[in-house]
């Protein structure tokens, strides 16, 4: 369920997310951080070894302050606000909930209403 | 080898028949939560029984230890593939630059100008197995990553 998280000052916005191995069917659900400063989507570290996830890639990330690192990259099936995105590439790093990048975020409409502490993501 | 001597067990059962674990010299369940005891058959070692919470600590231990193995096996083999790609890499500059490969197995199995439809085509031919996609490029390309994010805030 769309939702501002009222922990995290400023609010942000956050939908559950399931990824899944879809080669084993297994799954996990997190919370989901919409955020359009990302170019990628990100997934922690032990979901990858919780669903036993193989790199298939390697992507180099520039953070905020203009550090380079590189990331492994590994493709999950990914459900979000009731949405299948099959063999969506994705990025681990040390975290501990997703952030939903542009590159899932440029498939929806995406409202955010920040006065009034709501969002909406639409399939168009 | 398995004996008394490299496992040092305190409690020990000698059973002849399996309805002996049932007999009075059963350790009480109270007991048989304290530590691990072992059962014999015949004098000779024959199973071990622990509480519950042990062996849901052992079954979390295997696991994760199996995961682990499957991981290092799977990061293994990827490396090879990226070895691959970084091999074949300055003859696809000549003849595939700007595309994404698929290696596998050493060799490119497929190309695509649009990354997600290569993968998708990929993975529902071959299944989950060692792959490298990666864009024929001089220079990497170059991801943004998300903001920083405030852990805390400090009353003023």
């Amino acid at each position: 369920m769309p939702h501002y998280d009222l922990e995290l000052q400023p609010p942000a916005p956050f939908t559950e997310v399931s990824i899944t191995n879809f080669a084993t069917g297994q799954s996990v659900y997190l919370p989901g951080k919409v955020d359009t400063g990302a170019g990628i989507t990100v997934i922690p570290e032990r979901v990858v070894r919780d669903l036993v996830l193989p790199k298939a890639g390697e992507m180099l990330c520039q953070s905020y302050d203009g550090a380079r690192i590189w990331h492994p990259v590994h493709y999950v099936d990914l459900d979000v606000a009731g949405y299948h995105l099959p063999y969506t590439k994705v990025v681990s790093t040390a975290r501990t909930y997703v952030l939903l990048g542009r590159d899932v975020l440029n498939q929806f409409i995406l409202t955010l209403d920040g006065k009034a502490l709501v969002f909406d993501l639409r399939d168009p | 080898m398995f004996n008394d001597e490299v496992i040092p067990l305190v409690k020990t059962l000698d059973i002849k028949e399996a309805r002996a674990i049932y007999g009075p010299d059963l350790p009480s369940p109270e007991e048989m939560l304290e530590e691990p005891v072992l059962i014999r058959r015949e004098g000779k070692p024959y199973a071990i029984a622990i509480s519950l919470d042990d062996y849901r600590r052992f079954q979390e231990w295997r696991e994760k230890t199996e995961r682990e193995a499957q991981i290092q096996a799977q990061n293994a083999a990827w490396e090879k593939e990226r070895a691959a790609f970084y091999r074949l890499k300055p003859q696809l500059l000549q003849t595939q630059k700007g595309l994404y490969v698929a290696v596998h197995g050493g060799q490119v199995v497929d190309a695509d100008a649009d990354e997600r439809s290569l993968a998708i085509r990929f993975f529902e031919k071959h299944g989950q197995v060692p792959v490298y996609i990666g864009l024929v490029s001089e220079q990497p390309p170059i991801i943004e990553m998300g903001g920083p994010e405030l852990t805390h805030c400090a009353a003023l």
